[in-house]
């Protein structure tokens, strides 16, 4: 048991790495239901995690996700991650896949599986109002520690992670 | 933005157990007393269980028939659609779905066999976020508003526009839509992440009892990058057969994604709702006033709140209703803590409005505002979150809305879906009906 020890440890890291740090093909939006988002954030603990609810519909969304791809670049993965989720209607989840594949093919995100918008943020925010865009920052220990409505300049959100410990 | 769920609940509010119609000033006086507590009906379903259906809205007529229409999004489990590209892309803002609408008459069990208002299947953009709306006039014509999609004769690309249609015989039949909208020249696809080159939808309408027709929306004709629509406006004087032309009632300062709203009073007075971006990006419901039937407007008037500044979708309209002498709103504000709904009046004679205060005050927050009224009596309908799930509640004012009863929660049995689904509300003399989305 005491030799097996180090190899469960390092199994155990490379899997929260696996889960939290390196994230999914940008290529592919994944669906996520609560308990989805549950585990990821669950998964991210230690880093700090910018979530970010976007859709297609979302005009300042869009332009806001240039500078969050900004961001996750100038962090290191193990310290920050950037968790996109795509207010999209899950059953346009073909199309969805198009554009953000033309527009923003870099970015990893998820697309609502739940029944509606609530539904899923309220796993994290039980009074959200639906209103977009709306970022979450979730500090190293897994709580949310600010939520920003509308968007943001870079500055704006580089000055919130730093407080938040990046 | 919502995957699967039944339409259309419609609730009676009546006095215990029995079906008789109450005249409103006699239920009126019974709520005051104390002796009646309003209680429900069964809810009746109008849309097929195995459909999927947004935004559903109402609206009565004389003899008591509930006209209602919704966004239908297609099949459970089937994709959305999608439309063909447009020069090489398909638009940010793709929704392609139908227009239905079925009718519940008196003393029947359930709605009429829904029918499919828009011609070409797939021609509504079907954003519950840009609602079709639907009015009655003394003549029970019909009159319907709703965001379509189409082509720019000048680019080419997608557009969204708005449409109009009616029904002159109780909504057996509905006449051939008509576009509300002007097509511009100036192709915006830039502006929107490629595709869609213009947008004149989230409209609003308002209906006189007389059968003038008053349609509003929000334009993006001389949009630029502070993403701030106009407002535009059209007008039919002999009940939809015919409409002037459109006018543009306020410069490109407009929040491009709250949907206006209108009531009519009379055959003079008109009172509008949009989202003005104010200095600072604050997001301000204001509401502009015609007394002259829409030939002239008056200067937006703030309905009141914190300010909130957001650089975002609020996508939140005013619920409106007039009583004899005054215009109530209710509106969300997320400006608020806790973010909810603000109820405001003013007179409709063009006073300030009084400061607004929160329809829900215990609320972890409420959202998606309906309101209606008959004579002095207003009925105030909205979601909200007190300790749990997402439920539906109303609250009753039976002086003008000088004081409003005690909160009442509406049990639909069953978790309510988003705010974004809407609420509609609406009453004759015999009752009040509510319809909503549940989940399926």
């Amino acid at each position: 048991m005491t030799k097996r020890l180090p190899v469960l440890l390092l199994a155990s890291v490379l899997t929260h790495w696996a889960l939290a740090g390196e994230g999914h093909d940008p290529a592919v939006l994944l669906p996520m239901d609560r308990g989805i988002l549950k585990d990821e954030l669950s998964a991210s603990e230690g880093q700090v995690v910018l979530v970010n609810l976007w859709a297609t519909w979302c005009t300042p969304c869009l332009r806001e996700i240039p500078d969050l791809l900004t961001l996750e670049r100038e962090f290191p993965d193990h310290e920050f991650r950037l968790l996109a989720i795509s207010m999209d209607d899950s059953y346009s989840k073909d199309w969805v896949s198009e554009f953000k594949a033309q527009h923003f093919p870099a970015l990893r995100s998820f697309i609502n599986a739940e029944l509606d918008m609530d539904t899923l943020v309220s796993a994290i925010d039980p009074v959200w109002n639906e209103t977009l865009p709306t970022s979450y920052i979730i500090n190293r220990n897994g709580a949310v520690i600010q939520k920003i409505q509308g968007k943001k300049p870079v500055t704006f959100f580089r000055e919130q992670l730093v407080a938040a410990g990046l | 933005m919502s995957a699967v769920f039944e339409c259309l609940t419609q609730y009676r509010l009546r006095i215990g157990s029995c079906c008789q119609a109450i005249a409103a000033a006699k239920l009126s006086l019974l709520l005051l007393l104390g002796m009646a507590v309003p209680a429900l009906a069964e809810g009746v379903s109008a849309s097929a269980v195995d459909r999927r259906a947004q935004a559903p809205a109402i609206a009565v007529t004389s003899d008591g028939s509930i006209h209602a229409i919704w966004f239908d999004k297609g099949a459970v489990g089937e994709a959305d659609k999608k439309g063909e590209k447009v020069k090489g892309t398909h638009h940010s803002h793709q929704a392609f779905a139908d227009l239905y609408y079925a009718r519940w008459a008196p003393d029947e069990a359930q709605f009429t066999p829904s029918v499919r208002v828009n011609p070409e299947q797939g021609s509504v953009w079907g954003f519950s976020i840009s609602r079709a709306m639907i009015a009655t006039d003394d003549s029970d014509r019909i009159h319907i508003v709703y965001p379509g999609n189409a082509t720019s004769p000048h680019s080419g690309k997608s557009v969204a526009s708005s449409f109009y249609t009616r029904s002159v015989d109780g909504g057996n039949h509905f006449e051939i839509p008509q576009q509300l909208n002007e097509d511009p020249e100036e192709d915006l696809s830039s502006l929107i992440m490629g595709g869609l080159a213009q947008a004149q939808v989230f409209t609003g309408l308002a209906v006189s009892q007389q059968g003038a027709v008053h349609a509003f929306w929000l334009d993006t004709r001389g949009m630029t990058r502070s993403m701030r629509a106009a407002l535009y406006y059209r007008r039919s004087e002999n009940g939809g057969a015919a409409f002037g032309k459109e006018r543009r009632l306020q410069d490109n300062e407009q929040c491009p994604c709250c949907q206006v709203s209108a009531v009519a009073r009379g055959e003079s007075s008109l009172f509008v709702s949009a989202r003005k971006i104010t200095d600072g990006n604050i997001r301000t419901p204001t509401v502009i006033r015609s007394h002259d039937g829409g030939k002239t407007f008056s200067s937006p008037v703030e309905t009141g709140g914190a300010p909130w500044q957001l650089e975002g979708c609020p996508l939140k309209l005013t619920a409106m209703a007039t009583t004899a002498s005054h215009l109530h709103t209710l509106v969300h504000n997320g400006a608020e803590d806790p973010p909810g709904l603000l109820y405001a009046s003013a007179e409709t004679s063009g006073s300030d409005f009084r400061s607004p205060e929160k329809i829900h005050p215990e609320a972890a927050i409420s959202d998606s505002p309906a309101l209606a009224s008959i004579g002095d009596t207003l009925l105030a309908v909205w979601h909200a979150k007190v300790d749990g799930p997402r439920q539906i509640y109303y609250r009753f004012s039976l002086n003008g809305g000088e004081s409003f009863l005690p909160v009442q929660q509406l049990d639909t049995g069953r978790a309510s879906v988003g705010y974004q689904c809407w609420i509609s509300c609406c009453g004759d003399h015999a009752r009040w009906s509510v319809c909503h989305c549940l989940a399926g």
